[in-house]
């Protein structure tokens, strides 16, 4: 299995159109903080704004984890929303409780999204959705969210990663992966293979890539 | 693979600000990791924390008696949380008849004045599976989680959590999938005999990373 070059994963980040929505399903360790950098990486490098969508500090936690791993990463250019929490990376432009009635946190999270997309095209990524999931307390509650993630979809000035943490979902009352996986454009899995993080298109507009398994070495993203 | 002083490069390697998850299942593991750490501080003349909840200490020293190991942690400043039974030099108390946001403030400010007195300090956290078993709804478990989050990172420490796996999975929350997602290095310890199998499932060195190692309790004795 070769490793995956920078060429390869920038063009499939490129790839995925605006409007669309990519879920990365992470079971893999360090796999969330390699696969936020990369995407941040490449749309600095591509000119393209990113905003953050921070569940209960993941965030902070992302970049803990990429200093562990030799890279320091404040995401001061990044515009952040942040739900709950108390660690403040980023450049935060919005606070919501997570605890919030679900109505509440949709219609002011619609309001500050069209703010930003209002201003043009942006990568959006969001971070510990499956932790928002967690707090949801029945059906109705679910399919609001569910439905407002649906709302989201087709926006032109958008191209949206959802990394969640695959592990935290047998824990979660009403598991989102099935509604997200209907949701998504494309569907990928980070896990480990023989040492080595591997990234597994599950959906895909292109449906040759599904099943390949594209590896990369930590110790070489770090250096791209 | 056996080699001399193993333990000794694993905790040299890693570094402080880690947090270090060490998984386990119904065995002694713990009882020998908590002697090999208290005694790997010693030698390195770094002062030992243990946050010891619910009397969890207190099992180990006895336990370790039954192997002829007299240690009576005197030596070790210890943060109790709930529990009764006072092994070491306890130097805060905290009720968990308090909601978990309450005793988690607490934690922290007894946490950080402990970490405080010291430029660089081991922490040996036990028993925080049994915790969870308080814990009902996910704003109080997520608490936890966040403020665990929040010390990772923290250079005056380098953290170690034992966990018994059955145990945590039995939480009406079970705390193992968000500890694993959050901690630096993650081993999973197996008892083979008088010796112990480490490997490594998550770990920022290049070096452990998916590698299995193997500890003897004589090296642990010695």
């Amino acid at each position: 299995m070769r490793p995956a070059t920078k060429e390869t994963a920038y063009r499939f980040l490129e790839l995925a159109p605006f409007g669309d929505i990519v879920l990365m399903e992470d079971e893999s360790p360090y796999g969330t903080a390699i696969a936020t950098y990369v995407i941040v990486k490449y749309a600095r490098e591509t000119g393209i704004p990113v905003y953050i969508d921070d569940v209960l500090d993941s965030l902070s936690l992302v970049s803990k984890h990429l200093k562990f791993l030799g890279i320091e990463e404040d995401f001061s250019d990044v515009s952040v929303i942040k739900t709950g929490g108390i660690e403040n990376v980023g450049n935060i432009i919005e606070r919501l409780p997570v605890e919030s009635e679900p109505i509440m946190y949709i219609t002011r999270h619609r309001e500050i999204t069209r703010e930003i997309l209002s201003r043009g095209r942006h990568i959006n990524i969001v971070l510990g959705m499956e932790r928002r999931f967690a707090f949801l307390g029945n059906r109705r509650e679910f399919y609001l969210f569910v439905t407002y993630l649906k709302e989201l979809l087709g926006n032109r000035n958008r191209k949206a990663f959802y990394i969640l943490n695959r592990n935290i979902i047998p824990g979660i009352k009403f598991n989102p992966l099935p509604e997200l996986e209907e949701i998504a454009s494309t569907v990928v899995e980070i896990r480990i293979k023989d040492g080595v993080h591997v990234v597994v298109p599950r959906k895909a507009l292109f449906v040759e890539i599904i099943g390949k398994e594209f590896a990369g070495k930590l110790e070489e993203i770090m250096r791209w | 693979m056996i080699r001399e002083n193993v333990l000794e490069d694993i905790l040299d390697t890693l570094k402080f600000g880690e947090s270090i998850l060490i998984e386990c299942r119904p065995s002694y593991i713990p009882e020998f990791t908590v002697l090999a750490l208290t005694r790997y501080a010693r030698r390195r003349n770094l002062p030992v924390i243990i946050d010891d909840n619910l009397d969890m200490l207190y099992t180990i020293k006895t336990n370790l008696e039954l192997f002829g190991v007299k240690e009576d942690f005197s030596d070790v400043n210890v943060i109790k949380t709930g529990g009764r039974i006072e092994v070491g030099n306890v130097i805060r108390r905290i009720s968990i008849t308090e909601a978990p946001p309450t005793y988690i403030q607490k934690y922290k400010q007894a946490a950080q004045e402990a970490f405080r007195d010291s430029d660089k300090a081991l922490n040996i956290v036990l028993g925080l599976e049994r915790l969870f078993y308080f814990v009902r709804d996910p704003e109080e478990f997520y608490t936890i989680i966040v403020s665990m989050q929040e010390f990772l990172g923290n250079k005056s420490r380098k953290a170690f959590y034992i966990i018994d796996k059955n145990v945590a999975k039995r939480a009406y929350i079970n705390p193992l999938p968000e500890m694993e997602r959050i901690m630096s290095t993650v081993i999973d310890v197996e008892g083979r005999g008088i010796s112990a199998r480490l490997f490594f499932k998550k770990s920022a060195a290049h070096s452990f990373r998916g590698k299995a190692v193997e500890v003897t309790m004589d090296e642990i004795l010695r």
